[in-house]
């Protein structure tokens, strides 16, 4: 087994919200979650809005500080770092948020976006920060014209390829990729899944591929991890998980993609009903029981663990432990 | 990037807004009042038909006349030129507000910043703080501030600026609250930025807009304010000119010698004016509606 | 056919330019359907769907064309008796179904008052309708949910509550203008079956404005795709994803990564869509496609039908 870059070990994540007049609402957005980004390799998170699958994201970077559980990077401990002592780490992290539109100061030029992560590691030198700068457009395919224009200046799909080159221009060596294309158009969509692909295999990066679009999944990620409401429920290889899915919502929500195949008609397929759970600090049960065509009385009352079912697949289901 | 080339979009940037400011009447008209002002307040001393009716002296022979050729306001009563005084007045009047109102946005914008960024508990001391201050009248204070350290403008002034701030601090939290949550703020925090660094880099340029849309404004509150104390007694000490002070001794004659009243408050008038149509005018630019993007409008 | 749709050409006019939003259009929708549109953002597929209803907000105004509903042109009636079609004889699906109810307002109160208002029945007739529809568009618990504020739904339930409201006064045609964007994929397949079903039980006909070639693909019947305000292509469902003729179709199927296969290797389609404002001559397409001719930067290709069915925008099919 190759070694791993990042880990999360029973990493769990706890938001207040209040209702009402004085009465809160402890949700579970991320529970005792396990996983591993192994070097140069893309593991995906997949799931449905508000599984949580954001929130693990900003939590392995520690934008986000764990309720419990350890972060552990390049086998340091990162869960407790004060912001100060987190910044040498940080170079060595990127992310790339959905939205271009809002992920790029709208009053900024590009050059300076994209320098920005140079000067708060502080590096002085212009020259220096210059040469990385064109590097790292360069590297995304972007022309140097594009230097002094601001975001609102520049097409959607251009517009991410700013904001992967800030990713980069540290030369991390683990990325998060959340949603990267989930809001540019299909034509564009491509050449950014392919140029991220390049990049992974030019700089030897690590992606915590975060997404709900099981076809780019499919595309660009190593291994799956599926996430429901809040909770790992499998994870294998990808080739495993799309041609011998095991959970019982994975083998739902590949259904569900719709497909561009002649002959595929919504009307013969058997729809998932129900929605996911509001996830409260005292649920018990497996979270998807409500929904599960196979769920039985303990599915109700206890919780699965993840285990290893067949050689690296991990599944949460009473069904597949003995 | 090269000095020269961010240089030109600057300047290009420059000059469409001012062709923005053109197409719109009201911002436009508002811009040459505050313009127009501006230059007179820089320049009374030296433009001024008659610098030394400024101070304190007498010409026995001209006290009180009506408007004229060589006295267009007329004279007062120390037969002093009431053209030179009203626009000697509107240097004294402009910088004290712009005075008050720049306090009042420098300590606003900070406490609005700190308690917009960080929240919680230092948002809710810093608030309430903030509400403290908003409780006192402005008026009342400067009363109280004279009777304790004297009369004077800069009394007026720092009575005025005590009040001042609060409304900045709260505007400021709003805006701040706005666009904490950015995306781009978080992607700063993704790199290690500090709070300092975001809250100056990041959260201040975006918000400016707003503030100075609001400090425009503000400036004819301000002069409003400052007339209101000299009227009252409680600004600017003669012989210094100033409109309030002008109106409120012109008051004492009754309505005998009107172009004593009426000119000063006429200039208080305009002022007002100017910087209102300008401030609406800025809202008006600042509104992302209102401008015509480079881009194609999302359809 | 329900709808006819000839030489319609809807124009934006900007301050300093004519964004020319949807250019020549003609289309025929048959009775008893789910029409497809598929275009990405900027192609002008819900100017469309709006136009279709003459609802296109200024500065954009229909430049020409006409648009047929049975025998009546809906771009010659009166405001008044479009009005009697409107939300009538032809509804919409919303986009995002949270935005399209009152939040302070309780979602049956919502449906009574379109029930009361604009269908003019009485307000226990009313109830019973709108008791039926939400059971139609299988609403869980319609009496409960019927009483809830749009905030205590969900996503997937607000947009079952918008189909109910899209029913109420039994429509003929129904515009589902990305009906599925804001909602899940799991919620989006039942959404879609539900569409589906309007048409197969309740004989409707359904326009579904999408960008997602997937869900055509396993809803639509006829298909229409579009490209830069024009329509490139169009066809029977199963004919046009088994036999792209048009470069941009067929980039648009070949360049989606899929969830049933592996890809090594995607071919993206070259440059960005023009803008709407600056159309390329010739051929709209002609600065992306790779089988571009030098006719294609002249001269505009006509939509040509190649029978009875199918029709395709390009110099290579003439």
């Amino acid at each position: 087994m190759s070694e791993v870059i990042l880990r999360l070990e029973n990493v769990r994540k706890i938001f207040t919200i209040k209702r009402e007049f004085l009465r809160k609402l402890n949700l579970v957005a991320v529970d005792n979650v396990t996983l591993e980004v192994r070097y140069g390799e893309t593991l995906a998170l997949v799931g449905e809005s508000g599984c949580g699958k954001s929130t693990t994201g900003l939590l392995s970077i520690r934008l986000l500080k764990p309720d419990s559980g350890r972060i552990i990077f390049k086998g340091i401990d990162i869960t407790d770092l004060g912001e100060g002592d987190l910044r040498k780490y940080r170079r060595h992290m990127g992310i790339v948020f959905q939205n271009p539109y809002s992920s790029l100061n709208p009053r900024m030029t590009v050059f300076d976006i994209v320098a920005e992560p140079l000067k708060i590691q502080k590096l002085k030198d212009r020259s220096e920060i210059r040469k990385r700068v064109l590097e790292a457009l360069q590297s995304v395919g972007l022309p140097r014209e594009i230097l002094d224009r601001y975001p609102h200046e520049l097409s959607g799909g251009q517009r991410q390829r700013v904001a992967i080159a800030r990713a980069l221009v540290t030369h991390p060596i683990y990325v998060v990729l959340d949603e990267p294309t989930a809001s540019l158009d299909v034509s564009i969509q491509a050449s950014i899944l392919n140029l991220l692909k390049d990049l992974k295999k030019t700089y030897g990066l690590s992606y915590l591929y975060i997404s709900h679009d099981l076809g780019t999944v499919r595309y660009i990620a190593d291994r799956v991890s599926v996430m429901y409401a809040g909770r790992i429920v499998e994870i294998a290889d990808k080739h495993s998980l799309f041609n011998r899915p095991l959970h019982p919502y994975t083998k739902a929500l590949l259904n569900s993609v719709p497909i561009a195949e002649p002959g595929r008609r919504i009307k013969n397929k058997h729809i998932l009903e129900g929605e996911p759970p509001l996830v409260t600090d005292d649920y018990v049960g497996c979270r998807f029981a409500e929904r599960c065509p196979y769920a039985d009385s303990r599915c109700f009352k206890e919780t699965p663990p993840l285990e290893e079912v067949q050689k690296n697949h991990y599944v949460a289901c009473w069904r597949y432990t003995t | 990037m090269s000095i020269s080339s961010r240089l030109i979009y600057w300047l290009r940037g420059a000059l469409n807004t001012l062709r923005l400011v053109r197409q719109s009447t009201l911002a436009f008209s508002g811009l040459c009042i505050v313009s127009a002002l501006a230059f007179i307040a820089i320049t009374a001393p030296y433009i001024v038909p008659y610098p030394e009716d400024i101070g304190a002296i007498v010409h026995p022979s001209l006290i009180n006349k009506p408007p004229s050729l060589a006295h267009p306001f007329g004279t007062d009563w120390f037969g002093r030129d009431l053209l030179t005084r009203c626009l000697y007045a509107a240097r004294v009047s402009l910088s004290a507000s712009l005075i008050v109102v720049l306090a009042g946005v420098c300590i606003g914008t900070i406490i609005g910043l700190i308690a917009g960024y960080f929240g919680g508990i230092v948002d809710e001391v810093l608030m309430r703080v903030t509400d403290a201050f908003l409780s006192i009248p402005s008026l009342i204070l400067a009363i109280a501030i004279a009777a304790v350290l004297g009369h004077g403008i800069t009394n007026a002034i720092i009575a005025l600026s005590v009040t001042w701030w609060p409304w900045y601090a709260r505007l400021v939290r709003g805006e701040v609250i706005n666009i904490r949550n950015e995306v781009y703020i978080l992607a700063a925090r993704a790199m290690g930025a500090s709070s300092w660094y975001i809250m100056f880099r990041h959260i201040l340029p975006n918000i400016a807009g707003p503030i100075l849309v609001n400090a425009s404004m503000d400036m004819g509150f301000a002069i409003l304010a400052i007339a209101s104390l000299g009227f009252i007694g409680l600004g600017a000490v003669p012989p210094t000119p100033e409109w309030g002070s002008m109106i409120s001794a012109a008051l004492q004659y009754g309505l005998d010698y009107w172009w004593e009243l009426v000119f000063p408050g006429l200039m208080i008038f305009i002022a007002v004016l100017g910087f209102n149509l300008l401030g609406d005018g800025l809202r008006d630019l600042l509104d992302p509606r209102f401008r015509t993007g480079r881009g194609v409008p999302r359809i | 056919m329900i709808l006819k749709i000839c030489d319609l050409r809807v124009y934006y006019f900007l301050r300093d330019k004519v964004v020319r939003a949807i250019d020549k259009i003609d289309l025929e929708v048959p009775e008893g359907v789910v029409f497809g549109i598929v275009g990405e953002s900027g192609s002008g597929k819900s100017t469309l769907a709006h136009a279709i209803i003459r609802l296109i907000p200024p500065p954009g105004r229909i430049v020409s064309g006409s648009i047929f509903f049975r025998d009546l042109d809906l771009v010659k009636l009166s405001e008044k008796e479009l009005n009697k079609i409107r939300g009538n004889r032809i509804t919409m699906i919303p986009q995002d179904p949270i935005s399209s109810f009152n939040p302070t307002v309780r979602i049956g109160d919502q449906l009574l008052d379109v029930a009361i208002h604009k269908l003019g029945l009485s307000r226990r007739e009313a109830a019973k309708i709108i008791i039926e529809k939400l059971k139609l568009v299988r609403m869980p618990s319609p009496e409960i949910n019927m009483r809830k504020y749009p905030h205590e739904l969900s996503g997937g339930m607000l947009q079952r509550a918008a189909i109910a409201m899209a029913l109420l006064p039994d429509p003929d045609l129904i515009i589902a203008d990305e009906p599925t964007t804001a909602l899940d994929v799991t919620i989006q397949a039942a959404i879609l079956k539900l569409i589906r079903d309007l048409v197969d039980d309740l004989k409707k006909t359904v326009i579904l404005i999408t960008h997602n070639m997937g869900i055509v693909a396993e809803t639509c019947d006829k298909i229409a795709v579009m490209y830069a305000g024009q329509i490139v292509e169009l066809g029977d469902v199963y004919d046009m994803l088994s036999e792209p003729l048009h470069p941009y179709t067929r980039a648009l199927i070949m360049a989606v990564p899929r969830a049933d296969r592996e890809i090594e290797r995607l071919e993206p389609l070259v440059g960005e869509p023009p803008s709407l404002s600056d159309i390329p001559r010739g051929c709209r397409f002609h600065p992306r496609c790779r089988l571009a001719k030098p006719i294609c930067k002249r001269e505009e290709p006509p939509l040509r039908y190649l029978d009875s069915k199918r029709a395709v925008r390009c110099w290579l099919y003439v």
